[in-house]
């Protein structure tokens, strides 16, 4: 039996066309992408023939979450420009709705769903530093990993808000072969340094490659304030990578906790970086609460806001961003039961916070394995349009832009993509 | 639906001492014309520029005619004062990836100082030979009726 002929909620929601049509501003393609974030996409046996893994970036695992069992791609170019940062997802029992399907027709990749064809689509390209070793004997794809345009690098491979059980944020599969107590994630001694420094000399000999540099991390919680080792932590790898790079400032995408002002200063201060993200996920204070109870117990809701706002005293309006799960303020049970009441509540609070300064950064919540989330079922496509085009309205009109958190330097964020045409 | 390209026309937009011009509009109607000496014709008969600017209004009314099958008018004009227009819909937004890239190296070649903020490729759908002289012909043939009477007088 299908999903569908389970679930059946292929007749409770809009199709993509009428949400197309209901909705004239979004751009065909980008509703494509988004539906794809929330579905998922699976790979048919042509699809994963066509995977050239001299030519085509390919991970044994998806290197954030940590486990999986195929070497998959792990994202799509479409013709725009655009990406969708997914590989191959395993059709599950217990998801709600199908995944597309990436398949083959005229030895072209085509994304598909119920047998009609949407795009073309392209893998990535594998990075040409992707096979070098570093003069440590380090395979260079352990250091940093790519996009098609940014460079990461993830400084630390464990979230500590997991030290205390269920503290993690309850939709996220990142970092999940690292949640234990007593792991501490991968060891970033002197020779991890200069591996980044070799690696990112390296990374840069491809032209026209990388657009920017992004570094994010779980959250580190000590030192003497809270965050202050994640802060020296991303200082020092920062400072391993301007080693070969000759500018003071350079585009960095930065996605970290949420520092205080004095730990902003120093970051601002003392390495390249001119935009900064941190993380709000969900914009509600009871289910902030709820969705993020390590966030919430150790830093809070309105302090998380107001280090949002202090960031913007540094940085200036428009270069810092509040990342959001978009779709996760529906989860049940405490999550809202009624869509416009939940998107009504989403963007009366963005409202608020990109009348400081702060731009949004939306991604599209997918029920991932390893998250505690896993099983819940996500909003219809209509939400997330209405949502991405909600949140480009509300930069706008806050004379906001975006940057690292862009199509080009991130490609993650479907409101963020509306920015091209502003 | 796409329209072949005819040699002549192909040859007059790859010459480089040709002079060629692409008008957009933005999502609002507004419409914007700029000179851009890297279009050319490809082998496959479609229209192909660099886009350098990132942040250029060009960049972002091609984007928007991309995502919304909306027609770009390109307009050559040769040294011989022959004028050609190609109105078409960009399909490709080319900004990463090893085409991508050679793409880049050339720029740079041209120009150190030139970064690239994509290739598009744009599929013609109407070529109008926009010469003075064809022009006046093919609309006195259809319009006779439209024209000051002075230039009928008899000369002295
Ligand atoms: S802060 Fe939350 S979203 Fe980020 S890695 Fe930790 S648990 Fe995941």
């Amino acid at each position: 039996m299908s999903i569908n002929e389970k679930t059946h909620w292929r007749e409770k929601e809009l199709s993509y066309d009428q949400v197309i049509d209901k909705y004239p501003d979004i751009p065909p393609i980008l509703a494509l992408k988004i539906d794809v974030s929330r579905r998922g996409i699976a790979y048919t046996d042509a699809a994963f023939a066509k995977v050239d893994s001299n030519k085509h970036h390919v991970e044994p695992f998806n290197y954030m979450i940590g486990h999986g069992k195929q070497i998959s791609p792990i994202g799509l170019f479409l013709r725009d420009g655009s990406v969708i940062c997914q590989g191959h997802q395993e059709v599950y029992d217990w998801t709600y709705r199908d995944p597309y399907i990436l398949d083959v027709v005229d030895d072209k990749l085509v994304i598909v769903d119920n047998d009609r064809i949407f795009e073309e689509a392209k893998f990535w390209e594998k990075p040409d530093f992707y096979d070098k070793y570093t003069s440590n004997g380090t395979p260079m794809r352990e250091i940093a990993s790519a996009r098609p345009q940014r460079l990461t690098i993830a400084p630390a491979t464990k979230c500590h808000f997991w030290d205390v059980p269920k503290e993690g944020c309850k939709y996220c599969a990142l970092f999940s072969a690292h949640r234990s107590a007593n792991d501490e994630g991968d060891i970033r001694d002197d020779k991890w340094f200069s591996d980044v420094t070799e690696t990112v000399e390296e990374a840069l000999k491809q032209k026209g490659r990388y657009a920017s540099f992004h570094m994010t991390a779980g959250s580190t919680l000590s030192g003497k304030e809270i965050f202050d080792d994640e802060v020296d932590l991303y200082i020092k790898t920062l400072k391993a990578a301007e080693r070969v790079i000759d500018a003071k400032k350079f585009p960095v995408k930065l996605v970290a906790s949420a520092f205080s002002k004095k730990q902003l200063q120093r970051m601002y201060e003392e390495t390249a970086i001119t935009t900064y993200t941190t993380d709000l996920e969900v914009l509600n204070k009871n289910l902030f609460g709820w969705v993020c109870p390590g966030k919430n117990r150790l830093v809070g809701y309105d302090e998380w806001k107001h280090r949002l706002y202090d960031a913007v005293e540094i940085f200036g309006r428009g270069n810092v961003d509040c990342g959001i799960v978009g779709g996760v303020e529906t989860a049940q049970p405490n999550g809202f039961e009624d869509e416009q009441e939940a998107l009504n509540n989403v963007l009366t609070e963005a409202e608020e916070i990109a009348s400081h300064g702060v731009s949004f950064a939306d991604c599209v919540w997918n029920t991932l394995p390893g998250a505690i989330f896993m099983k819940q079922k996500t909003p219809s496509l209509e939400y997330y349009v209405q949502l991405a085009l909600g949140l480009a309205e509300v930069r706008r009109k806050n004379g906001l832009y975006i940057y690292t958190d862009d199509y080009r330097r991130c490609g993650n964020h479907p409101n963020t993509d509306l920015a091209r045409i502003d | 639906m796409a329209v072949k390209i005819k040699k002549e026309i192909a040859d007059a937009v790859n010459n480089p001492d040709n002079i060629k011009v692409l008008a957009s509009i933005d999502r609002h109607g507004n419409v914007h014309v700029v000179a851009k000496g890297s279009i050319t014709v490809t082998e496959d008969g479609r229209i192909k520029y660099w886009e350098l600017l990132e942040s250029s209004q060009t960049n972002k009314n091609v984007t928007y005619a991309l995502w919304f099958n909306k027609e770009i008018a390109i307009n050559v004009i040769t040294t011989d004062r022959r004028s050609y227009q190609i109105k078409g819909i960009p399909r490709v937004n080319l900004n990463a990836g090893h085409e991508y890239e050679e793409n880049y190296i050339k720029a740079q070649e041209k120009n150190e100082n030139n970064d690239l903020a994509a290739v598009y490729y744009i599929e013609p759908t109407e070529i109008i030979e926009e010469t003075y002289s064809s022009r006046l012909a093919e609309e006195t043939k259809k319009h006779p009726l439209y024209m000051h009477l002075d230039r009928l007088a008899k000369k002295e």
